[in-house]
């Protein structure tokens, strides 16, 4: 089964800007590469107290993600996102989901390869 | 008898305060309990070098792999999310592990021990007539303090006077250096941020039911806003450190406070007999 796309979100739509934190983004829209649609993925990480990002992760690995569009990661998420084979792409801010997802499959976001947050 | 000596804002003056307490009243069956684990320094002002005594560790769980079928359960029932399981393997965040053990309890194949993670040291100093100074010391990057506040409180707990100059803030290691006390001393100063954070430590006080007064340091002449405070709260002053360039300047260079400021001695013993009458 084809790994998924994460896109971190403000909203539930794929019209919705992507939201630039990662373990504490309002939610995640997940890209299908078979069915080409989108899943939007409610996360937990803004109630969090403790563990927002790894959370994410958890909860990612559970939805066979295989990569995710995110503008800040932090240094474990990033850690556990590296362990679980998840690579981050960033340079989307201010797209919104969709059009963020276009951008990666143009080429046009770079791999973040060190946490920034 | 236990004095927690707290602030809320930091730099107000709790180790001034503590240190001079033990200097006052500390005879050979008395402890200074430094519980400032993250950046402890009364050691430090009473120029006691100490030497470690004892190793500190709490419990993170470690997954025997004989067992483990990375079912899941152990990251589902962690409130911290300190485990994350992958595929073939479990990923342990022991900074955000907060040791509460329901992973190993909750394990259906019971493939989880718990096992001790180091995260601290206790520094134990004798001083000639004084008693002892007790200070916890967090290894740098371990980001829970209350387990070694703990140890280091119950390392200092046969002593008949313990005085704890406590962390700073309203968070878990103010709250766990000042669990147990008789009283609760709030060192304070007469600022905005001061009065800010005093209002907080006041309601951590009130919910452990700890007696507290006030002492405000570096006093100009008038209480302001912390009189309402006291009146309100019901939390009294009992006394007032006046500003001195002279007193800030004797402490920096490790001189003993009382000599630089002799009225301190009348001031601070004033307060521990208010503190008695308090508690009587």
């Amino acid at each position: 089964m084809p790994k998924k796309i994460a896109v971190c979100s403000a909203d539930s739509s794929p019209s919705s800007p992507v939201d630039g934190r990662f373990g504490r983004c309002k939610c995640f829209m997940l890209w299908d590469p078979e069915t080409r649609q989108y899943e939007s993925l409610a996360n937990t990480g803004p109630e969090a107290e403790h563990g927002a990002g790894t959370g994410a992760v958890q909860a990612l690995v559970r939805n066979n993600v295989g990569m995710v569009i995110s503008q800040r990661v932090g240094p474990k998420a990033y850690a556990a996102l590296k362990e679980a084979g998840i690579k981050v792409f960033a340079g989307a801010g201010g797209k919104t989901v969709e059009a963020a997802r276009q951008s990666y499959e143009a080429g046009e976001l770079h791999e973040l390869l060190t946490p920034n947050a | 008898m236990q004095i927690a000596v707290a602030s809320g804002k930091g730099g107000t003056g709790k180790t001034l305060v503590s240190t001079c307490l033990l200097r006052i009243l500390g005879d050979k069956n008395s402890a200074l309990i430094d519980t400032d684990v993250e950046e402890p320094n009364a050691g430090l002002v009473l120029m006691a070098s100490a030497p470690k005594t004892a190793d500190v560790s709490r419990l993170v769980p470690e997954i025997d792999y004989n067992y483990c079928n990375f079912c899941g359960r152990c990251a589902e029932v962690c409130n911290f999310n300190a485990l994350l399981v992958l595929n073939e393997k479990v990923l342990l965040f022991h900074e955000l592990c907060h040791s509460c053990g329901a992973c190993a309890y909750l394990c259906p194949l019971a493939a989880i021990k718990e096992t001790e993670h180091p995260i601290g040291v206790i520094e134990e100093a004798h001083l000639p007539e004084h008693g002892r100074v007790l200070t916890g010391r967090l290894n740098i990057g371990e980001a829970q303090s209350p387990p070694l506040i703990k140890a280091v409180k119950k390392q200092g707990e046969r002593a008949a006077l313990r005085i704890i100059d406590c962390p700073p803030g309203t968070t878990c290691a103010m709250i766990e250096s000042i669990r147990d006390s008789d009283y609760c001393l709030l060192v304070t100063e007469p600022t905005p941020f001061g009065l800010h954070d005093l209002e907080l430590s006041l309601e951590a006080v009130a919910m452990l039911g700890i007696p507290g007064g006030l002492v405000i340091n570096r006093w100009q002449g008038e209480d302001g806003e912390l009189l309402a405070l006291s009146g309100q709260t019901g939390v009294p002053i009992l006394g007032r450190i006046p500003f001195s360039v002279e007193l800030a300047q004797a402490y920096m260079q490790g001189r003993d406070p009382l000599e630089a400021m002799p009225v301190l001695l009348d001031i601070l013993s004033d307060v521990f007999r208010q503190i008695k009458g308090a508690l009587s």
